[in-house]
């Protein structure tokens, strides 16, 4: 009897290891790690045997994986890759693995590829949501010290390295992409409406009606997602001053009378029909596919899309501010311009391989190098001096640099995390575009929205 | 030893060691049970039982991201969640959808069902043309009543053809149309489905049935409500918890390709805010306090569906 639990015990437990060891856990046999680190392979061999020609072992190269979004589509795809191929002639010990994924995927994908610390050793990704708590997370390092030890102290805009920065002073990411976000004004649309290009809400609701009278519509916003709220809180920032934007949209106090006012306004040039119809049914894609057909009066991209206008747009295209309602703090119409748009983040298994690290940031920061981005893609460039050949640069970019405009200050700057994440679904400003939609609607739900994510 | 065989008579021993041979029997016979059975209890256990257990035990932490601590908070999260102000908007969005989704679907679902099950001519044909939804993935699904719904899309165009302009809108975009948009996906893709799978259980009901039916001058309607439906209240009930299961927790994917939860609150159902929440948000902790709410309501309704159909059941 005894025998026999013994034995069905010893059966059990051989069972259960096998379970186990099916279930994962690391093999008796591992191998030994293939890349190891470079610098053993140069370590000094002390022998007592007689000297013989010794051949250095080949150097492993490398590899810097980098996660980015600017794929062949995007204006900026071919300055990088030329910049990557150029880096890897310069440097033949360092690989770059560039993998391409759409921007708002890129958050999440690092956030898990760090819990198994398998990140990417860069990602290029936008300043907004997420990626804000990494240094305080861990999966980004302050990059403070490189900027200081890597030479590149004082060649940042002051502007682009204050967005960076955390209230506790650590520096997040190197920033790389500026932008100014303007108000597209298709001159050809007014001309034939016989209108001038608005500067006050009143000649915009004009303006509208005259467009929409010759047969055109007026402006186009991408109503069904996230970019279509830049729109609706640029409208709201017309009215108010920056202190006033941070209490609506940085604290979410919606029962102010000045934010009140500003949804109002909202809701006024909604219902006069300054937007085209069908606004809160259209995304981003649509409404540059739209916008770039030509018909349009006016469409509110950003520095990204200065490369995309067909060139027979190009030249009828006037860029400004959004007008002014009658009460508005600013001077001149209202845009946004930031650096958020992209930073490159040092992950700890980028910090890994610090030294390949090193050698490429200070390569894509070189000044002629970042100017192929302004070059080519009309990328507002982080450092103060970058050579550029004037006449490269996109006719969109350097109106962009004249502009008789007032940057109002990015809600991005103070949206709470978290109420951003909801918000960049567009479920708000789809809400805020569809005609019939009434302020008191519109407060209501941002005042759920804040109250929920508090 | 021979004491012991004398205080037992013979036939005694004859039942005593009967006894010992079946107790071992059928010990021996537990223990290859045990045995055989534990590679799957042990699956089960970890793979099954685990992470539920770990769903309960998320929902009392605040953690806002994978890479970010868990700090115990029992019971924030169901505070905040008995607070939340989305929280009725979307049991009543979930509700609609459900009441909506099931209604609509199975019913209709169980009548093609039957129809084909009287194999008519071209029923192969239809049987086909009915499943082809299933085929279709979920991203391709939306893809294609994007385009039906989009302002300028086939329904737009079909109602300005035929005179019915005033009623054209952003079907998807508009707060009043945005969730019953969604519920005919739902209904579009399900019938044709469920129809297949009425059809594949309506052919194990004996034909003689339904012959001896229309010999005492019962019609198909007849037949199908009072003879082939009580017989099928089971697989009935099933199939009405399989729906039920795939609105609470599955429509989500079609809601986040389409509407995200909008506009505004539109769409806004409790399978994703639990997305949300988690993915958007990053309150990983809150979000499992709502996977709680739906795995209880899934249990409860189950229940309520099987003990409706065992009262209902002949």
């Amino acid at each position: 009897m005894n025998k026999r639990r013994i034995s069905m015990t010893i059966a059990l437990l051989v069972v259960t290891s096998m379970a186990l060891s099916a279930c994962g856990g690391t093999p008796a046999t591992a191998p030994v790690a293939t890349s190891a680190p470079v610098e053993s392979t140069s370590a000094p061999v002390e022998s007592t045997a007689a000297p013989v020609e010794q051949t250095a072992a080949p150097v492993e190269p490398v590899t810097l994986t980098i996660w980015h979004n600017w794929g062949p589509d995007d204006a900026k795809g071919a300055p990088l890759q030329s910049i990557f191929k150029d880096f890897m002639a310069a440097n033949p010990d360092i690989v770059i693995k560039d993998e391409v994924y759409v921007d708002a995927d890129i958050p999440l994908k690092v956030e898990t590829a760090s819990a198994a610390k398998q990140e990417p050793d860069l990602v290029f990704v936008q300043r907004v949501g997420s990626p804000q708590t990494w240094t305080e997370a861990g999966i980004a390092l302050p990059v403070n010290d490189l900027i200081k030890e890597w030479g590149l102290d004082g060649q940042f805009k002051e502007a682009a390295l204050k967005e960076y920065t955390l209230p506790d002073g650590k520096i997040q990411a190197f920033p790389l992409e500026g932008y100014t976000w303007p108000i597209w004004y298709n001159t050809s649309v007014f001309e034939k409406a016989g209108v001038p290009i608005p500067t006050t809400t009143d000649e915009l609701i004009a303006a509208a009606k005259a467009i929409r009278a010759a047969g055109e519509q007026p402006i186009i916003a991408s109503g069904s997602d996230g970019m279509g709220l830049y729109l609706f809180t640029l409208v709201l920032q017309s009215l108010l001053p920056d202190e006033e934007a941070k209490k609506c949209l940085g604290n979410g106090e919606w029962t102010l009378p000045s934010c009140v006012s500003a949804v109002e306004l909202f809701v006024k040039l909604r219902d006069a029909g300054v937007f085209v119809d069908n606004v809160e049914g259209l995304d981003f894609a649509t409404a540059n596919e739209n916008y770039f057909a030509g018909n349009i009066g006016m469409s509110h991209f950003g520095a990204w899309s200065f490369a995309d206008p067909p060139k027979d747009l190009q030249s009828k295209i006037q860029l400004g501010g959004f007008p002014l309602p009658a009460g508005s703090p600013h001077r001149a119409p209202v845009i946004y311009s930031s650096f958020s748009a992209k930073g490159v983040w040092v992950t700890p298994n980028g910090g890994e391989k610090m030294d390949a690290v090193k050698r490429f940031i200070q390569f894509i920061y070189k000044p002629e190098n970042l100017a192929r981005f302004v070059e080519q893609a009309g990328m507002t460039p982080p450092l103060k001096d970058v050579p550029i050949d004037a006449s490269k640069l996109n006719p969109l970019f350097v109106q962009s640099l004249t502009m008789p405009v007032e940057v109002a200050m990015t809600p991005d700057d103070y949206y709470p995390p978290k109420v951003q994440a909801e918000l960049s679904t567009g479920k708000l400003s789809q809400l805020a575009f569809t005609p019939g939609t009434t302020a008191d609607k519109i407060l209501a739900e941002l005042t759920a929205l804040y109250e929920a994510n508090k | 030893m021979a004491a012991a065989n004398q205080a037992f008579p013979a036939a005694d021993k004859e039942v005593y060691s009967n006894a010992v041979y079946h107790r071992r029997i059928a010990q021996r016979r537990r223990v290859t049970f045990f045995l055989l059975v534990f590679p799957a209890l042990l699956w089960f256990l970890a793979f099954m039982l685990w992470p539920l257990l770990n769903m309960f035990y998320i929902s009392t932490t605040h953690w806002d991201g994978l890479a970010l601590p868990q700090i115990s908070n029992f019971p924030d999260n169901f505070i905040r969640l008995y607070h939340d102000p989305n929280i009725p908007i979307a049991l009543r969005n979930t509700g609609i959808h459900l009441f909506f989704g099931i209604l609509g679907v199975l019913p209709f679902a169980f009548m093609f069902g039957f129809f084909l099950s009287l194999h008519k001519p071209g029923y192969r044909i239809l049987r086909t043309i009915f499943f082809s939804p299933s085929l279709i993935s979920v991203a391709a699904l939306a893809m294609i009543f994007l385009g039906l719904y989009r302002p300028a899309g086939v329904l737009n165009s079909f109602l300005n053809t035929v005179g019915l302009s005033s009623i054209t809108r952003v079907w998807l975009g508009n707060q009043s149309t945005a969730l019953a948009a969604l519920i005919a996906i739902d209904i579009w893709s399900g019938i044709g489905f469920y129809s297949v799978l009425f059809f594949a259980a309506l052919t194990n009901i004996p034909e003689e049935l339904f012959e001896a039916a229309m010999l005492d001058g019962a019609g198909y309607w007849t037949i199908m409500w009072k003879i082939a439906f009580p017989l099928m209240l089971d697989f009935f009930a099933v199939v009405t918890i399989l729906q039920f299961l795939y609105i609470l927790s599955g429509a989500a994917q079609i809601v986040i390709l389409l509407t995200n939860g909008g506009p505004g609150t539109a769409t806004l159902t409790l399978g994703y805010y639990l997305y949300s929440q988690a993915f958007l948000v990053q309150r990983m902790g809150y979000s499992q306090a709502i996977a709680v709410v739906l795995f209880i309501i899934g249990i409860l309704v189950i229940l309520l569906i099987r003990r409706i159909s065992s009262r209902l059941s002949y």
